[in-house]
């Protein structure tokens, strides 16, 4: 399978993780979205230096994949690049912040490892926790969410279309991909002189299955807005008794630093 | 009359796609359309439904001119099921992709639901309403292509090539389900014998033209005619 068809798969799987039902698939996705932005809020409000104190919300992701019944494993896997490419953005912090700021014996760690640290752990908690909740509701319910929190509905169209598209532009690079390979065979990658007569094949031929796409969806009365009714079955008292929750529990964790206090009981 | 067509002429550019075409459909018949690869079945459905516009002549359909200020409300009459599945099915699961219509149009949630259900009872696809359309297989998605249009409860039915890529079995069960479907019908194809189990009238189609218009048992089993415009009879004919 070629990297198209390996990103078609991981597109469905997510829309799979997205159809379970649990808790969390029956909370409102306006909730939820809310519910991760204050969470990603209070995650970046950490200082560069405090690393037990962002390694503690490490519990609101876990906590969330158990309300979900979603696989930590696969979440994961599905971030792999994400996370790799995180990995690139803070690796020059210890180049340039090398004052020693923790010591034990020979080993020290210097103010830019720490902030490098720091910052792998923010950017990879607000990548599983939005990752959670695309998982936990899907993009037609998210925009359903964000439609009730009042985002322009022009905006809430483009990201369901842009959403739709692509799937439909993988497909065809993934046919594409197949076709060529199947004529090339030994072949790693394509060779140069294809590169232009492929990327033009793939482009018009998208755009023609978008095309159809759109006129399926004149003929079933679409106007240039989605009508997004939201599927959920939670009543308001779970939505009410969940935002609260978890405004709770990220409050106690953006305040105590849970795995510091428990790092001193131990001692 | 739901469907009259008068001296309807179509060009894409210089190349003139329908030439001069006069069709009339009654309420509740089922009309096959054949004739060979680019003769303007395709795009004649696609004048009926406004994909195309820009025709000459005069098309009428439920006693509206099809034209850009009747077409909201003539394409709430009918359901165009597209050749490619797949082109049509764009939702995540088939419950959503049938209901898309219905939401569109402004239906509260209890009849998005009813209209829903008893699209997919028809095709009997019930089952399948929370399956991801990309788990169906070929002639699943056919039949949920269908359920799509037919959950706007429309009175024309306007199918192009929908025997395209099917096993026989699925094309079996897609004869039986459409032979169950009261509405008109309106079938373009080039599978003769899937006109022959569904339509009762058949036209036959060359060059943009109507060269023959009569019952498909007629028209069906006229070796001459149907090789005459690059046919051939339909198989279970032709074994005798």
């Amino acid at each position: 399978m070629n990297k198209a068809g390996g990103a078609i798969r991981e597109l469905h799987l997510l829309d799979g993780l997205a159809n379970q039902d649990s808790f969390l698939h029956r909370i409102h996705p306006a909730v939820k979205i809310l519910v991760t932005l204050f969470y990603i809020l209070m995650l970046v409000s950490f200082d560069k230096y405090n690393l037990t104190g962002t390694l503690g919300m490490i519990l609101v992701p876990m906590l969330l994949m158990e309300l979900g019944g979603l696989p930590a494993k696969v979440i994961l896997r599905q971030l792999r690049f994400l996370l790799g490419l995180l990995f690139l953005v803070g690796i020059a912090n210890p180049w340039f912040d090398r004052t020693v700021m923790v010591q034990w014996g020979s080993v020290k760690l210097t103010g830019g490892m720490i902030s490098c640290m720091t910052l792998y752990l923010k950017g990879g908690f607000a990548l599983t926790a939005s990752y959670i909740l695309i998982a936990s509701t899907g993009m037609e319910n998210i925009c359903y969410g964000l439609q009730t929190l009042h985002m322009p509905r022009v905006l809430i169209t483009v990201i369901t279309l842009i959403y739709r598209y692509l799937i439909l532009f993988l497909k065809e690079v993934n046919q594409t991909m197949l076709a060529y390979s199947l004529r090339a065979p030994g072949q790693k990658g394509i060779h140069i002189r294809a590169w232009g007569s492929l990327a033009g094949a793939m482009l018009l031929r998208s755009m023609d299955r978008s095309e159809l796409v759109y006129q399926s969806m004149l003929l079933r009365g679409f106007r240039g807005t989605f009508r997004l009714a939201g599927k959920r079955k939670a009543g308001r008292g779970g939505d009410m008794g969940y935002l609260t929750g978890m405004v709770l529990v990220i409050t106690v964790l953006r305040v105590c630093p849970v795995f510091e206090i428990v790092g001193k009981c131990i001692r | 009359m739901i469907l009259k067509a008068e001296h309807l002429t179509f060009s894409y550019g210089k190349n003139m796609v329908l030439n001069d075409l006069h069709i009339e459909v009654k309420e509740g018949e089922s009309v096959g359309i054949i004739g060979c690869n680019g003769v303007g079945k395709s795009t004649f459905l696609k004048l009926l439904c406004g994909i195309e516009t820009g025709y000459q002549g005069s098309l009428e359909l439920f006693g509206m001119q099809a034209e850009k200020g009747n077409m909201a409300s003539i394409r709430k009459k009918l359901g165009y099921v597209f050749q490619d599945s797949d082109s049509q099915l764009f939702m995540t699961t088939v419950y959503e992709d049938v209901a898309f219509g219905p939401e569109n149009y402004g239906y509260d949630d209890s009849e998005v639901s009813r209209r829903t259900m008893e699209a997919l009872k028809k095709v009997h696809m019930e089952e399948y309403a929370d399956r991801q359309v990309y788990r169906l297989s070929g002639g699943q998605k056919k039949l949920a292509s269908i359920a799509t249009v037919l959950s706007l409860e429309p009175e024309l039915l306007l199918m192009d090539e929908p025997s395209a890529a099917l096993d026989p079995q699925n094309r079996r069960n897609l004869i039986a389900v459409i032979n169950e479907l009261q509405h008109s019908k309106l079938i373009a194809s080039h599978d003769l014998d899937f006109i022959y189990d569904t339509c009762e009238r058949t036209i036959l189609m060359t060059g943009g033209q109507i060269v023959a218009d009569g019952p498909s048992r007629e028209i069906l089993t006229d070796r001459r005619l149907l090789e005459e415009h690059g046919l051939e009879l339909p198989l279970s004919f032709s074994r005798g």
